[in-house]
């Protein structure tokens, strides 16, 4: 199941702009997804400067693998 | 044409013909191991055909972008395999983290391989949703390494 959450936000420049390339009026948006079922954990968060993605990063988290994926070799008992 | 998460079956048997090194050993009589093989992480798109038929890296539907080396990232291997029991485990020790990277092509797989070896033998497929990444980070962060949910099991 996903979970989407959409925040405005003043981070610590993560657009990398310095200066006076930086517009004190724009709108720089937040967005974070989140997808998690019991084998991983996958996290998104985006960054959006006037309407454009300016960065995007992903957090996956492997949990375990499924059972019959071969994780696991099977010994003969 | 898709990626299915697998332990790559040519691994199995390499692992039987003593062809990986995840970890060192002492003298047994008939080896000693006194050094870990390279084990790299690659990024593959949603279109290539990863899976338990995966025998050796190649860039064949490899990600490719800013920031991005063919060949992935070394991983960090700190702790050595265990087997406290009856399982034996081995996990990689930290995340695997591609940095500062920008992807712009779906990509939902991960290919584990040996660099060490002469044929960059692979040993695992991992599959995730669809991503990219946009002048960002990708991180994998590892299971809990035990006998229940290490990466690398041998029951």
């Amino acid at each position: 199941m996903g979970q989407i959450t959409s925040t405005k936000t003043t981070p610590d420049n993560p657009t990398g702009l310095m200066g006076d390339d930086v517009d004190q009026n724009v709108d720089l948006v937040k967005k974070t997804e989140i997808i998690e079922d019991h084998e991983k954990k996958q996290t998104a968060t985006e960054y959006w400067l006037s309407g454009e993605l300016v960065h995007r990063s992903v957090h996956v988290h492997l949990k375990t693998w499924p059972e019959g994926m071969g994780a696991v070799i099977e010994a003969l008992q | 044409m898709s990626n299915t998460q697998a332990m790559c079956s040519s691994f199995k048997k390499e692992l039987l013909c003593g062809s990986h090194a995840l970890g060192t050993q002492a003298a047994n009589g008939v080896r000693t191991v006194t050094t870990k093989d390279v084990i790299k992480a690659a990024l593959y798109l949603s279109t290539a055909t990863k899976d338990a038929t995966t025998t050796v890296f190649n860039n064949t539907g490899e990600v490719s972008g800013a920031g991005y080396n063919t060949g992935g990232v070394v991983v960090t291997n700190a702790t050595e395999p265990s087997a406290p029991s009856t399982t034996a485990f081995w996990t990689p020790s930290a995340s695997i983290i591609f940095t500062g990277v920008t992807l712009t092509n779906d990509f939902n797989c991960c290919v584990l391989y040996n660099d060490s070896s002469t044929g960059k033998l692979a040993i695992s497929v991992h599959t995730f949703g669809n991503q990219t990444v946009t002048a960002g980070n990708f991180t994998l962060t590892m299971p809990t390494n035990d006998a229940s949910t290490g990466l690398v099991r041998i029951a």
